[in-house]
């Protein structure tokens, strides 16, 4: 699979036309925040206090999240604004991007 | 005690607290309470080794016991403890707000806590629902998510859905993370991204409220006793469970229980500021 295109960090500083790529890549992690809830409310109810503690609970969250969202933005063809950098590559400001 | 409410209070209290205040220490005091001490209220078991309190409620919330991580003193000693060793004032002051949550938040079971204690051992107590701990893991998941205690868990999960901002990233940069070194901290030492934080973050809302759901349609679709053990939204409820009662105690007696407990607690509060916390929070940042 080839990687899809990143976008500009000079348009995600400036809040230029790749904050349409930022909020899509937000959309999709949206996506999989539900996904998580969905699956821990599922597999909690047979899985009981084995899922659901104070430990388990929020790592399996942490985890679905970290996890998944990068795999879901490449199904979906969406740059992932927040993939780390190697430190020759220039850092994309992507808080100033926000909508 | 609550089940989901604890996690999702600390959302609310971050929103609406305006000082400098670390949700980080807010969820951690939320915590602290029962970090410690919850296991051997429903027992647990490693082979031949087990541990189980013979009176789960006396040892949950009395003295002796470990009651006194229910009471203010004790937020206030560990958020004076992190203070020492972290020189933060947003985690003294998170601590202390999160721990007190929990404090007041335990008040709705039929047991309740001793708010002011070691000034007294007075528990506090409104009884909306039952304290069933003594049922076990699966009785008390039954009792809680047959009572008010699922609904008001369930009233925790709306609030924050209806304040849903305090979920969002422009909260979490602009407000959250600024206020606590601990991120920074995080992402450097272990190289947590901006995603993982925000995980971590919403994390812990996404969980109480997976929880309340997942153990109210255990209670209502799974439990083996859902004949027996139904849906009962009396004040104190259910009244199926074998619950420890509110004690039957004279309003004198707690007068005159909270005028002592609340002045010694004063008396602890201002020899902590004059005898630690005052040095170490003008060092703190």
């Amino acid at each position: 699979m080839t990687e899809p295109a990143r976008p500009d960090p000079s348009a995600l500083e400036t809040g230029g036309s790749d904050r349409a790529v930022v909020r899509r890549a937000h959309r999709v992690e949206l996506a999989v925040y539900v996904f998580a809830a969905a699956s821990l409310v599922v597999l909690g109810m047979f899985l009981t206090s084995k899922i659901l503690n104070w430990i388990i609970g929020p790592v399996y969250v942490i985890a679905v999240v970290t996890l998944v969202t990068p795999l879901a933005l490449r199904l979906a063809g969406v740059p992932d604004p927040y993939r780390r950098r190697k430190a020759s590559e220039e850092p994309v400001r992507v808080e100033e991007a926000r909508p | 005690m609550s089940w989901a409410a604890h996690e999702l209070e600390t959302y609310v209290l971050r929103k609406h607290t305006t000082a400098k205040v670390s949700w980080l220490g807010i969820i951690f005091g939320a915590w602290v309470s029962d970090m410690f001490t919850k296991l051997p209220v429903y027992g647990w078991k490693i082979g031949s080794f087990s541990l189980k309190a013979s009176v789960p409620y006396k040892y949950h919330r009395g003295w002796p016991g470990v009651g006194f991580t229910h009471s203010l003193s004790f937020g206030l000693i560990v958020a004076s403890v992190v203070l020492v060793l972290a020189r933060n004032r947003a985690w003294f002051v998170g601590i202390i707000i999160g721990q007190a949550s929990h404090v007041f938040t335990d008040l709705g079971d039929s047991v309740g806590t001793m708010v002011f204690f070691p000034g007294t051992t007075q528990r506090y107590t409104v009884g909306t629902w039952a304290y069933a701990a003594q049922q076990g893991r699966y009785g008390d998941a039954a009792a809680y998510y047959s009572s008010l205690g699922g609904a008001w868990d369930l009233l925790w999960v709306l609030i924050v859905l209806a304040g849903w901002k305090v979920l969002s990233r422009r909260f979490f940069l602009d407000h959250v993370r600024p206020a606590d070194p601990a991120w920074d901290w995080m992402a450097r030492r272990f190289g947590v991204t901006q995603r993982g934080q925000l995980a971590l973050y919403r994390a812990f809302f996404i969980y109480g409220a997976s929880r309340a759901l997942s153990w109210t349609l255990w209670a209502r679709l799974r439990n083996p006793r859902r004949g027996q053990e139904t849906l009962d939204l009396t004040w104190g409820g259910p009244d199926w469970v074998n619950k420890v009662p509110r004690a039957n105690e004279a309003w004198t007696m707690v007068l005159r229980n909270t005028a002592v407990g609340a002045a010694v607690f004063t008396v602890l509060v201002l020899l902590a500021w004059r005898l630690v916390v005052r040095r170490y929070w003008l060092r703190a940042t």
